[in-house]
């Protein structure tokens, strides 16, 4: 596949690529699948590169190629049958343990939090990682999803709620 | 009780995260003074978002070395049916299955060329008549003067005379595949449906369809 490393794409790399990892990593569940996802996003970039000119902000170009990537990877894996640690067994160890040092003894609370973005759909999963995690601005996520700024306030919302359900043994300890 | 605003609880992100407008902060500010329910549901929204905002940001894999590696198994992901919509997929190919077998019998079997109808609801007409009933379900007796024309779609058109009122005709449509059409000079009965053809190149009452003939002796 020829790439067309040209200091423009350098330059979007340098700007964007931490950001999308970011994304891809919690969106499906592990910093290989990002890098994938990374190396894919600019290298459909860097094919396209001068062809896209002018037609929108890259950003927003770069983002809309990278939440397609994964949610491409997603519907993928959904056909393929795969066997995960329940949540709530992850949950559990963090509960019984005594101590918050025990219990980051027993697992990371970030791996908790990432593990349960992942029991979100992916729509939901998308825009909440985006907004608190990237923390980007609502009319650019809206722009890149092709929504409304109420649609993703109203998504938030949804996300926000369902994550509290879920993480409330941590959230209370 | 359970609160109904769905209109606030929906914008309650926008509120959290300062990026409401001035109008809709005053419709929340104003609506959480009353509404307990929803002051504790920002406050587990709150929380929720806390711990979102404390996982760590991953930083970019080396250029070179990323792109550099065989490429990804490109995701490529064949079309595929939503499942409610494959559901409904399946009933309407049996739904259609069906009614072309339905339609294809209806019209093509020996008893729909014999198919039997309520004759009580029809009425014996002269043809001289046909102009002045307004019956739509008429039986009309004549002689097949003469065919006319093509009628077009493989259907027959005869004109059926009055024999003591030859100036008088009703000109009388046959679908093809459903009756025997009678030979010319044949004194016949006919059983259909009386309308007027305004076609600038017709202007005649017609009997069409014709839903039985039978042949007089």
């Amino acid at each position: 596949m020829p790439t067309v490393a040209t200091d423009e794409l350098r330059e979007l790399y340098d700007k964007y690529a931490p950001r999308i990892r970011t994304l891809a990593r919690y969106t499906l569940g592990s910093r290989a699948a990002a890098d994938d996802v990374v190396q894919t996003v600019f290298l459909k970039a860097s094919q396209s590169l001068a062809t896209f000119r002018g037609q929108a902000a890259p950003g927003t170009w770069l983002w809309r190629i990278a939440v397609n990537q994964c949610n491409d990877e997603l519907r993928r894996r959904k056909r393929t049958d795969r066997v995960e640690v329940p949540l709530d067994a992850i949950l559990g160890w963090a509960d019984d343990a005594a101590t918050p040092e025990q219990r980051h003894g027993v697992k990371e609370i970030d791996e908790i939090v990432a593990r349960a973005l992942l029991e979100l759909s992916p729509k939901l999963r998308t825009v909440v990682v985006l907004r608190y995690v990237d923390e980007m601005p609502y009319d650019e996520i809206a722009a890149i999803l092709g929504c409304s700024i109420g649609t993703v306030s109203s998504r938030l919302a949804r996300a926000l709620t369902k994550l509290e359900q879920t993480l409330r043994p941590i959230i209370r300890s | 009780m359970a609160c109904l605003r769905f209109d606030l609880q929906r914008s309650l992100p926008l509120y959290l995260d300062r990026a409401a407008s001035p109008a809709t902060v005053e419709r929340i500010e104003r609506h959480l003074l009353g509404c307990g329910e929803c002051r504790a549901r920002l406050v587990r929204l709150r929380d929720a978002k806390n711990l979102l905002g404390e996982l760590p940001r991953l930083d970019a894999p080396n250029f070179e070395r990323l792109m550099a590696r065989p490429a990804a198994r490109a995701p490529r992901v064949s079309w595929s049916i939503p499942p409610l919509l494959r559901h409904f997929a399946a009933d309407a190919l049996v739904a259609s299955g069906l009614f072309v077998a339905f339609t294809f019998l209806y019209t093509h079997t020996a008893s729909a060329r014999n198919r039997t109808f309520d004759a009580s609801s029809f009425r014996r007409v002269a043809v001289r008549d046909v102009a002045a009933t307004h019956d739509p379900h008429v039986i009309v007796q004549g002689v097949v003067s003469d065919f006319v024309g093509d009628a077009g779609e493989g259907s027959h058109r005869f004109r059926l005379t009055d024999p003591n009122d030859p100036g008088h005709f009703v000109v009388c449509e046959v679908l093809d595949g459903t009756l025997r059409p009678p030979k010319t000079g044949a004194r016949i009965r006919v059983w259909g449906v009386s309308r007027y053809d305004s076609n600038p190149d017709h202007e005649w009452f017609e009997i069409h369809p014709v839903m039985k003939v039978e042949v007089l002796q």
